[in-house]
């Protein structure tokens, strides 16, 4: 779950996704460019997040599955936005309100939203343009 | 039933019989003051009459009486009385009887001495049996005798036994002086002289007449056993004994005016009757020869206060039977409403739990959405992403890849055309309306078509705007219904081709796209079924784009509609908007004022 040892001028990007082929590519793809840790759970993404801010490593960017197996992916966000400023994208296949997404915009808990599937290079164009 | 005299009913009952209360007693206290109006307008009208016939009867007896009189009078001055012209005054005599014999009994002559000398209209019989009778005791022959003036009897008991009233008249023989040679006497029969009295009075009085002397004695009176009775003496006040002593009182404090010449009225009462009492004198040469007085009954006016009272107790009936019907139809009411009450509490349940199971299935079918575009979209995001990345990977294999791609895309395509099919068809198709310029939607298609390859041969997009168009509706659905439109054409148009877009604005305040290719055009067969759903004649389509695109259109208040081109190549689709309000009202101000809009 853990990420490998990676030159230190990588940014972080934390990924949370409930389904293991997709947090696999999305993992795969953003690994050349990112430091990246994985999170299968919405509770797995919490405690791993709370153990990178124990060791005092920031998470740059979390991308985040709107329906997990445990929780959705407004209250880990949430949650997360309570502990720091993280930008967090929320990546969904669920028809999610747009009250909700309204919602969650304005108290800051997630910066962008996307729909699946999602084309990898605008993925990967959006964190660096999160992250400039 | 409790229900039905709830507090708010109860209190509308008791306000309905509080109503109906104090109406029947505005009514009885008004009908009572009417009838008593009414009563006193109707005895004053009875007094007004009584003292007006009292006074009209006062008047026709004292001419009555004076024509006796001056019968008397002439009969006494004539030249054979005074003569003793026996034959010729018994002539006169008789025929001044036939002219007044509907009051005067008889004349009658007699002598200086008080002797009968003559009696009108007498058969021979009974002259012979009164001639020289002597009379001279009487009063009629010797007031006239020692006063040598007319003279009136009180009521006077004649030889016959029948009550008269004499009038008398001295015979003055005027030789050297005044000497008295007789008296011509009248007499009037009592009962002759109150049935002339009667028959003065209008029936509809129903009054009783009665005479009285200047001393207070009856002349006349419907009573007969006080005839002859002076009205203060004992019989006739004990008469008056059995009325209550203020009728008593009011009797005769009248009878002492009108004897004093008082004319006058008062309401008095005779046992239970309520009655005026009129009275008038009688003045006969300046004298007062008596009192004429009639009691009129009040019995019209009773009758009337009587029919007031009748038509008081009518009112009150109807009043209690109204209400008695408003509060028997406000029952009914209450009971109906109740029932409709609990007609509209059934049906008001049947109906939250109808809606409750409604916005249930509601709620189950977004969610059967929800967890359908989760479950359809979750597996083509592996397949994209790898060729994606393969793509990047592996650019020796690239038409391999891109034939996954391509149907990764299509099996995309396919889901959001699905998803959004439940959407339309469950309602609950959601538009995040915004204002934007249309022309940005097209250049930004024809760009997406451009960087994709998509158009390939000699197909070439022609889109040349005349002005910019404004319209606030759903970008991304309109989008969606242009590049349906455009890959539909595009699938028509084969390797060449034009495929024209246009744009117009109308002068009903709509805009008008037009997207027309110059493929086959629209098959005959699929033409009526265009925009349903699963109609294609291409094996690329999903066959549901135009389906959507016509609920998209709709859905923002617009029309979607195709033809083939008139010049026979190609088709075209339609689609119209409703344009934002302020270039509606452009084009309204452009109306009026004859400009072009640029």
């Amino acid at each position: 779950m853990s990420s490998p040892n990676e030159p230190p001028s990588k940014r972080t990007v934390m990924i949370c996704e409930d389904e293991e082929d997709i947090l696999d590519l999305y993992s795969s793809f953003l690994q050349r460019k990112f430091n990246v840790i994985t999170a299968l759970s919405g509770e797995a993404c919490l405690s791993l997040y709370r153990e990178e801010r124990d060791r005092g490593k920031k998470v740059d960017i979390l991308l985040l599955d709107y329906r997990l197996g445990d929780m959705l992916g407004d209250q880990v966000a949430c949650k997360i936005k309570e502990w720091d400023d993280t930008k967090t994208i929320l990546i969904t296949a669920y028809e999610v309100d747009d009250s909700v997404l309204v919602d969650l915009r304005e108290r800051e808990c997630i910066i962008a939203e996307m729909k699946k599937p999602v084309s990898l290079p605008d993925l990967e164009k959006m964190i660096q343009q999160l992250l400039t | 039933m409790s229900g039905i005299f709830s507090k708010r009913n109860s209190a509308l009952l008791l306000l309905i019989i509080a109503v109906a209360a104090s109406l029947s007693i505005v009514s009885y206290n008004y009908s009572a003051h009417t009838s008593e109006q009414i009563e006193e307008i109707a005895v004053h009208e009875i007094r007004s009459n009584a003292e007006i016939q009292v006074h009209d009867l006062s008047n026709s007896l004292a001419n009555k009486l004076a024509d006796v009189t001056n019968n008397l009078n002439i009969i006494a001055k004539s030249p054979s009385v005074r003569q003793a012209d026996f034959e010729s005054a018994r002539t006169m005599i008789d025929n001044a009887e036939l002219a007044s014999e509907d009051i005067v009994d008889f004349y009658m002559w007699l002598d200086k001495d008080g002797k009968i000398v003559w009696i009108s209209n007498i058969n021979q019989t009974t002259y012979e049996q009164y001639r020289g009778f002597d009379l001279s005791y009487r009063s009629y022959f010797i007031h006239p005798r020692d006063t040598l003036q007319a003279y009136y009897s009180s009521v006077t008991d004649s030889n016959d036994r029948i009550l008269r009233l004499y009038i008398s008249y001295p015979i003055i023989i005027l030789n050297e002086g005044e000497s008295f040679a007789g008296v011509v006497v009248a007499g009037v029969r009592t009962g002759v002289l109150g049935e002339f009295l009667e028959g003065q009075i209008s029936p509809q009085l129903q009054s009783q007449v009665g005479l009285l002397d200047n001393r207070g004695i009856i002349l006349y009176s419907k009573d007969t056993p006080y005839t002859g009775k002076n009205v203060f003496g004992v019989r006739y006040q004990s008469f008056l004994s059995s009325l209550d002593p203020e009728s008593v009182n009011s009797i005769n404090s009248g009878f002492k005016a009108a004897l004093y010449s008082e004319a006058g009225s008062k309401d008095t009462a005779i046992g239970d009757t309520k009655v005026t009492f009129a009275y008038q004198p009688v003045i006969l040469e300046g004298q007062q020869f008596g009192v004429l007085y009639i009691f009129a009954p009040h019995g019209q006016a009773t009758a009337a206060a009587a029919l007031i009272d009748q038509q008081e107790d009518l009112t009150m009936l109807m009043i209690i039977g109204i209400a008695a019907s408003a509060s028997g139809i406000i029952f009914v009411i209450f009971l109906w409403n109740k029932r409709l009450q609990q007609t509209v509490d059934t049906r008001t349940a049947e109906l939250r739990k109808a809606n409750e199971q409604l916005k249930a299935h509601d709620r189950m079918q977004q969610e059967f959405i929800n967890i359908a575009a989760h479950e359809l979209r979750t597996p083509v995001q592996p397949i994209l992403g790898m060729t994606e990345m393969l793509e990047s990977e592996m650019p020796d294999k690239s038409d391999d890849i891109e034939m996954i791609a391509r149907n990764a895309r299509r099996l995309q395509r396919l889901t959001e055309d699905i998803l959004d099919v439940a959407k339309i068809e469950s309602k609950s198709l959601k538009l995040k309306k915004t204002r934007f310029e249309i022309g940005e939607v097209m250049i930004n298609l024809l760009n997406d078509y451009g960087r994709q390859k998509i158009v390939n041969g000699d197909v070439r997009f022609r889109y040349e705007p005349k002005e910019e168009v404004t319209i606030e509706a759903d970008k991304d659905r309109i989008t969606q219904v242009v590049s349906n439109l455009l890959d539909n054409a595009l699938k028509f148009t084969k390797k060449k081709g034009t495929i024209t877009i246009t744009t117009e604005k109308q002068q009903d305040g709509q805009l008008t796209v037009r997207v027309a290719d110059e493929g086959p055009g629209i098959d005959p067969e699929i033409f009526p079924r265009l925009f349903t759903k699963f109609v294609s004649r291409s094996q690329k389509g999903t066959g549901l784009g135009l389906f959507i695109s016509k609920s998209i259109v709709e859905a923002h208040g617009g029309k979607i509609w195709a033809e083939n081109n008139s010049d026979g190549k190609g088709a075209s689709f339609y689609f119209t908007l409703p344009l934002s309000s302020d270039q509606a009202s452009k084009i309204v101000e452009g109306e009026k004022t004859g400009e072009t809009l640029s």
